[in-house]
């Protein structure tokens, strides 16, 4: 218990600095935020004194620091410059392209890469070890941004097998309900109209893009469960359970992977944040209309607010991710409790 | 410290992927510093006469352009000749603008300890509490587009991982006799900390900065891809993805190449980071 408040505890200037970055960015932008935000041209005056009271920069620094806590307690994080919508409904409408993204691509990652790295590690030294490792290293090594598009040429240009850019074909509307399209399509008012085409074309439509974003997850995961399992393998309790006459499996598979297992997690919550990073890069590539697209258009359309919010809020996600994780691990393993 | 390079050589000799990384460095070097020269043709040449020319070897290629020409008729090959230009030094001075500040803070943190050691940790905690890419998208959307924001941006990204390293070792080395006794001596604390100090951390120190040079690569590469990173006309190779992408269907040389290339360094420095790590290790052990 006392770790788990100290955790919570340390959480708090961490998404207190979040908050001063995200602040502080849209003030460091050299030159006047306002004519940067509404143009050097045609910036009449009303227009500007308007603009300049909404973000609230008429004040002074740290009246305005109040009032930006204020509204992100009220759950107002800021309005977008372009749509004039609300940066958190925006967020919402997109985030579940994202999370599905990056569910498939880091479910696939750990279904391929435990596996792999189990093998790796029993077999060790052996051609496949070698073989399997250097793939990873350079699975590792990979610019996802050019894999994505290598990916595309092969499967969509070369081939003509799957779709190049979006979710799902046009001619579907699919009502949203959880916004994740593989369990939407899968809902039988849908199945009952259209069979399971729409579910086959969002599965088409995900698959390269997953792909391109688990690439590097499956290659960290592959190279720790390896390196995990080794070190499981050389502790005493694998040479008692061997020496009692165990078979082979049931050390593998009870014994070591159960304890191979707990760095495994560990590595696969961290991952969550590359997830990000790659969703950024990949939803470019393949217009994947997520969080990482909507990031970038902002910054190319200068909608600082979005940006702003944005990074707040995923951040957040992150770090609340991050110490549950922590929790997580801490409430599985014995040994941290003393 | 020479006997320490040979012996840290002798190791890496023994490794093939640490060799092959290296060689491949070398030749990347080579290929950047001897650019002038070898390129056939002026990289940022615009030339309306053969726009995306595909490589001399493939049907419709001219013998003047081996590896095709892009969206504007500049030879690719020169591009990417002077892209290995770019991408190492790119990596440079990552590495040097992150190990310097993240080196410095480290020691402090790990020799004061207290206050300062908490306010430095909160720092690096808050850094890393943001997906890499995503910081440096932050801090490129406040200084603007460009490679030496998107090295700026790139470079504070990979500090926490040098603090951290560099923290934790100065926290083992600071409790050595050696330390009591530059201490007895009356040397002043910037003595024992960069002087006495400091050159017992390299190991970890060695193995960190080749890996900053592949993250720092791929990085401002993707801020490239991004269109926030190296402008038009720089042979950038993460600019010249992006420019390419439009032409994925009709001229896939364009796309293929130059990720190619960035891959090839990239892995070239892990395999080398690899290597290092490897070989250093088992000297860890016996020091401790």
């Amino acid at each position: 218990m006392k770790y788990i408040s100290k955790k919570l505890l340390d959480l708090i200037p961490t998404l207190l600095g979040i908050t001063l970055v995200c602040f502080f960015m849209i003030r460091l932008i050299p030159g006047d935020p306002v004519l940067n935000l509404i143009g050097e041209r045609g910036a009449d005056p009303i227009k500007y004194l308007e603009m300049k009271k909404s973000l609230g920069l008429d004040k002074s620094i740290t009246q305005q620091f109040v009032v930006y806590i204020k509204s992100i307690f009220s759950g107002d994080i800021g309005t977008s410059i372009i749509s004039n919508n609300s940066v958190w409904s925006e967020f919402i409408e997109r985030f579940p392209a994202t999370l599905e993204l990056g569910m498939v691509g880091l479910i696939g990652a750990t279904i391929l890469g435990i596996p792999m790295g189990i093998f790796a590690a029993i077999k060790r030294n052996s051609f496949f070890d070698y073989f399997l490792m250097s793939v990873s290293l350079v699975g590792y090594s990979m610019p996802i941004f050019w894999w994505g598009l290598i990916l595309i040429l092969l499967f969509s240009v070369k081939m003509g097998i799957t779709p190049v850019s979006g979710r799902i074909d046009f001619i579907y509307d699919i009502p949203t309900y959880t916004g994740l399209y593989l369990i939407d399509t899968l809902r039988p008012a849908v199945v009952s109209v259209e069979g399971l085409k729409p579910f086959w074309s969002a599965l088409q439509h995900l698959i390269l893009p997953a792909t391109a974003l688990g690439t590097i997850p499956l290659a960290v995961i592959a190279r720790m469960t390896r390196s995990s399992m080794l070190e499981v393998l050389n502790e005493d309790y694998i040479r008692t359970a061997k020496a009692k006459g165990m078979s082979r499996k049931r050390i593998i598979y009870i014994h070591a992977l159960r304890n191979a297992l707990i760095p495994i997690i560990t590595t696969l919550a961290l991952l969550f944040g590359s997830i990000i990073t790659g969703a950024i890069l990949t939803e470019t590539i393949f217009s994947w209309p997520g969080i990482g697209k909507w990031l970038v258009q902002s910054i190319t359309a200068r909608d600082y607010p979005v940006i702003q919010g944005g990074v707040l809020i995923i951040s957040f996600i992150i770090v609340l991710t991050n110490i549950m994780v922590d929790i997580i691990y801490f409430l599985l393993n014995p040994k941290m409790r003393n | 410290m020479k006997q320490f390079l040979k012996d840290l050589f002798f190791e890496l000799k023994k490794n093939r992927g640490a060799m092959i990384g290296i060689v491949i460095i070398l030749i990347s070097l080579i290929i950047a510093i001897t650019a002038p020269v070898i390129a056939p043709h002026n990289p940022t040449l615009v030339n309306s006469e053969s726009l995306r020319l595909p490589p001399s070897f493939s049907p419709g290629g001219s013998k003047d352009f081996f590896l095709g020409t892009d969206d504007l008729g500049r030879d690719l090959l020169s591009r990417l000749i002077y892209g290995s230009q770019v991408s190492l030094s790119v990596g440079f001075a990552v590495v040097v603008l992150s190990l310097i500040t993240g080196t410095f803070l480290g020691v402090i943190a790990g020799f004061y300890g207290g206050f300062l050691d908490k306010s430095i940790m909160r720092l690096t905690d808050l850094i890393m509490s943001l997906p890499s890419i995503l910081f440096a998208i932050v801090i490129v959307a406040v200084l603007g587009p460009g490679i030496v924001n998107a090295i700026v941006a790139v470079s504070i990204v990979a500090i926490p991982n040098f603090v951290r390293i560099i923290r934790a070792q100065v926290m083992v080395e600071k409790n050595r006799q050696y330390v009591s006794a530059a201490k007895l001596f009356g040397a002043s604390n910037f003595r024992i900390m960069f002087i006495e100090i400091l050159p017992n951390c390299m190991a970890p120190l060695i193995v960190q900065a080749s890996l900053g040079f592949s993250d720092g690569i791929l990085n401002v590469a993707a801020l490239g891809f991004l269109g926030l990173g190296a402008q038009a006309p720089m042979s950038e190779w993460g600019t010249m993805l992006s420019d390419a992408r439009s032409y994925i269907e009709s001229s896939p040389w364009m796309v293929t190449l130059p990720g190619l290339c960035i891959l090839v360094v990239v892995l070239s420095f892990n395999l080398l980071g690899d290597g290092l790590r490897d070989a250093l290790d088992p000297r860890l052990k016996k020091q401790n």
